[in-house]
């Protein structure tokens, strides 16, 4: 049951674009409502269901102990998987992982670890053997674009107000004490802004539509202090330095509005 | 005997009555009785007991009027995506005796067709029609994807009220089967339309909503 | 006798998990469903029925019915690896054959339906929920029905037949005896069991299963009534 009347949206789209308005009647700066639910999943160390207009994400971050790498022996982990599933779109399949899930991992991924969101060192509990290793699992519910901003909201408000518990080491044996729950050491929030280019206009917050429309993106991690943390750009075609740089700027102002939102979470 | 009034909501397995009566869609007979097959509105007429769906659901019957846009060609037919699980096949030769005027109508893929149902195979192979009056493409006008009940409303309860829409606003306007409308004319009258298939889109099946359209119109 | 036993959780044998359900909850499927019951979140997903073009995966005489049931890695305890397991998998094909005796496969031909459960935090009786969602989502995709099945699961716990076990007492009870039924006719259509119930055990379970599922299957009707909007103008009614 393919939408027929897509095509003529497309010439729509177009239409509205010159004339300087969107298909949902939105401005080209402006965010869909945002919605955060924290805690949903009782059984995950923490949890956000995330959503963005149309586009509905849930994040769960469980943790674990196990081993650190070789060469970052007193540092925890932080692992980000990504699953489009099949309940969201009718062209998500079932299975394992395929690219855009694994860009949206990464990206989400180098946002968190370059902030760095959460002091990773604080994580270790005995150097070189035994240190917290953070799942963050995002899931993607429901798609209506943005998937990049929403995935990274709800793996921030996740983390956020994670809870895990306390270790003690007594006689090189551990003990884990699940009636003292801390929260993890949250260094520097970041948030990551996509911007999208369709016909020479620069968007915020793409909507499905738009982005099947549009000829490139650009997605930027910011810190809280308004550096940046992260850059990828998606897309077949071709971006200016001038256009890269007013991305900058509308993705910077929208940062702001999103550190504000997570400012409203309870910890 | 009757288990349920008209315009009633089942849902799937609902029983619905015991007498011989046609069976329209969304029914099944078991046992000698007619039940529900799916969630919807109780629609009878006469000797034939329905339940029209709520949403999108549309499947092709013949002889329905259908909006349809082409989306791929081949040497003997157009495949043509007619917003139901199947798609529906013209066959070329539909063209080749259309009159002259007519001739310079070519199908390209992407075009938007006004079609008729010609037949439903077992295997749900929908061939398509264009050779009939009125039948062809569209060149302008919009066209508006409606659930189930809104087609039910304005096609077969109240197929008076398109006409009225029309003569009211001096628009053209077709109701397919198939779930789209098509509206062509000024760009305000179109968007009075839209106003009112929004209004029946919201609660197609409010009481006295016939009359309450029939005086949104009047009052443009 | 059997009145004064009182589960671990406060409730009685006969006594559901506080039960919520939702359709229409996304956006992009032709039909959706979202179960709460206790702990558990299932969001079940619909799309279909749409032409399989590949004639390898098609029938000629009806649709393909291709279900998923999945488990988020975040909804057990001990992080659950990602993608189809033995378990998955078997549930996934008990699950399609629970439902398919009420759908009319044969109305669409070279199609397929596809059902995505998503098991969102689990807490015990995940695999009947599912089974609820599905034919929620299906009624919801306006999917030619027979009937809704319900479904639900018995147990034994302290050698008393209880319903709708926890997660506590799944792993700690004598038995468990998942049932799922076509309400119209009362027919089965989806039974398991394991553990331990001799054969008036077992006559007694399925009987409470009967309650149950007639019980969840109101619940389903009023859902899909209340989506609609039926009790406005007080004009239709059931």
């Amino acid at each position: 049951m393919v939408n027929i009347i897509s095509e003529v949206s497309k010439e729509k789209i177009f239409d509205l674009l010159n004339h300087e308005k969107r298909i949902d009647e939105r401005d080209f700066n402006q965010y869909r409502d945002v919605r955060i639910r924290t805690n949903y999943i009782n059984k995950a160390e923490g949890s956000a269901m995330v959503s963005l207009g149309g586009t509905t994400v849930l994040a769960g971050v469980k943790a674990q102990i196990g081993t650190p790498f070789n060469n970052s022996p007193n540092n925890g982990i932080i692992i980000t998987n990504t699953e489009l599933l099949a309940i969201a779109s009718r062209n998500f399949e079932y299975g394992p992982p395929n690219k855009f899930a694994v860009e949206i991992s990464r990206v989400v991924d180098r946002t968190i670890r370059e902030a760095p969101l959460v002091d990773l060192e604080q994580l270790c509990i005995v150097e070189g053997s035994k240190v917290w290793k953070l799942h963050i699992d995002i899931y993607i519910l429901d798609f209506d674009g943005n998937l990049m901003d929403a995935a990274c909201l709800a793996a921030v408000s996740a983390l956020m107000t994670t809870r895990i518990p306390s270790v003690k080491i007594v006689n090189d044996e551990l003990f884990v004490d699940e009636d003292h729950l801390s929260r993890l050491p949250i260094k520097n929030r970041s948030v990551l802004c996509t911007v999208v280019k369709i016909d020479d206009q620069l968007l915020v917050d793409p909507l499905f539509v738009e982005e099947t429309l549009m000829d490139a993106s650009l997605s930027i991690g910011f810190r809280e202090d308004g550096t940046l943390c992260a850059i990828q750009k998606c897309g077949l075609e071709l971006m200016s330095v001038q256009e890269v740089m007013m991305c900058m700027n509308l993705a910077f102002n929208t940062s702001r509005e999103l550190f504000s939102i997570l400012d409203t979470i309870k910890q | 005997m009757m288990f349920v009034d008209n315009k009633q909501i089942v849902l799937p397995g609902h029983l619905l009555s015991d007498s011989k009566l046609k069976l329209g869609r969304g029914t099944f007979r078991e046992d000698g009785k007619i039940y529900s097959n799916m969630t919807g509105i109780v629609y009878i007429e006469s000797e034939l007991i329905s339940v029209i769906p709520f949403k999108y659901t549309y499947k092709p019957r013949y002889g329905d009027l259908i909006i349809g846009r082409v989306v791929s060609s081949s040497y003997s037919s157009w495949t043509i995506n007619i917003n139901s699980t199947y798609q529906g096949y013209l066959s070329t030769s539909e063209l080749y005796d259309k009159n002259e005027q007519n001739m310079n109508q070519i199908i390209n893929v992407k075009d938007i067709l006004l079609l008729r149902v010609a037949q439903v195979d077992e295997i749900n192979r929908v061939k398509l029609t264009i050779r009939s009056h009125g039948l062809g493409k569209f060149n302008q006008g919009v066209i508006v994807r409606v659930k189930q009940p809104t087609v039910h409303f304005l096609s077969e309860e109240n197929a008076f009220l398109t006409s009225m829409i029309q003569e009211y606003t001096y628009t053209d306007m077709i109701v397919a089967q198939n779930g789209l409308i098509w509206i062509n004319g000024l760009k305000e009258n179109v968007d009075k339309i839209l106003k009112i298939i929004d209004e029946i889109e919201k609660q197609p099946f409010k009481h006295n909503l016939i009359k309450i359209v029939q005086s949104k119109i009047i009052n443009l | 006798m059997k009145e004064q036993f009182i589960r671990k959780d406060g409730r009685q044998f006969n006594s559901l998990r506080n039960l919520k359900m939702e359709i229409g909850v996304l956006n992009n499927a032709d039909g959706s469903a979202y179960i709460e019951c206790g702990n558990n979140k299932i969001l079940v997903g619909v799309y279909g029925p749409r032409e399989l073009y590949s004639k390898k995966h098609s029938k000629p005489d009806g649709a393909v019915l291709r279900c998923k049931y999945n488990m988020a890695p975040f909804s057990v305890n001990e992080r659950k690896r990602p993608g189809p397991d033995r378990r998955s998998t078997e549930i996934s094909k008990l699950i399609s054959e629970a439902i398919t005796p009420s759908i009319f496969l044969e109305k669409y031909p070279r199609s397929s339906i596809d059902i995505s459960i998503e098991v969102l935090e689990a807490e015990g009786g995940t695999r009947c929920l599912g089974i609820v969602g599905a034919s929620l989502a299906l009624a919801d995709a306006e999917i030619p029905m027979r009937d809704l099945i319900s479904a639900c699961a018995v147990g034994k716990v302290d050698n008393h037949i209880v319903i709708d076990l926890s997660e506590e007492e799944d792993q700690t009870g004598q038995a468990d005896m998942p049932v799922a039924i076509m309400p119209r006719t009362g027919d089965i259509t989806f039974l398991q069991m394991d553990g331990n119930l001799s054969v008036p055990e077992f006559e007694e379970a399925l009987q409470l299963a009967f309650d149950g599922c007639y019980f969840i299957n109101q619940m389903q009707q009023e859902t899909l009534i209340k989506k609609y909007g039926g009790e406005e103008d007080g004009e239709y009614y059931l």
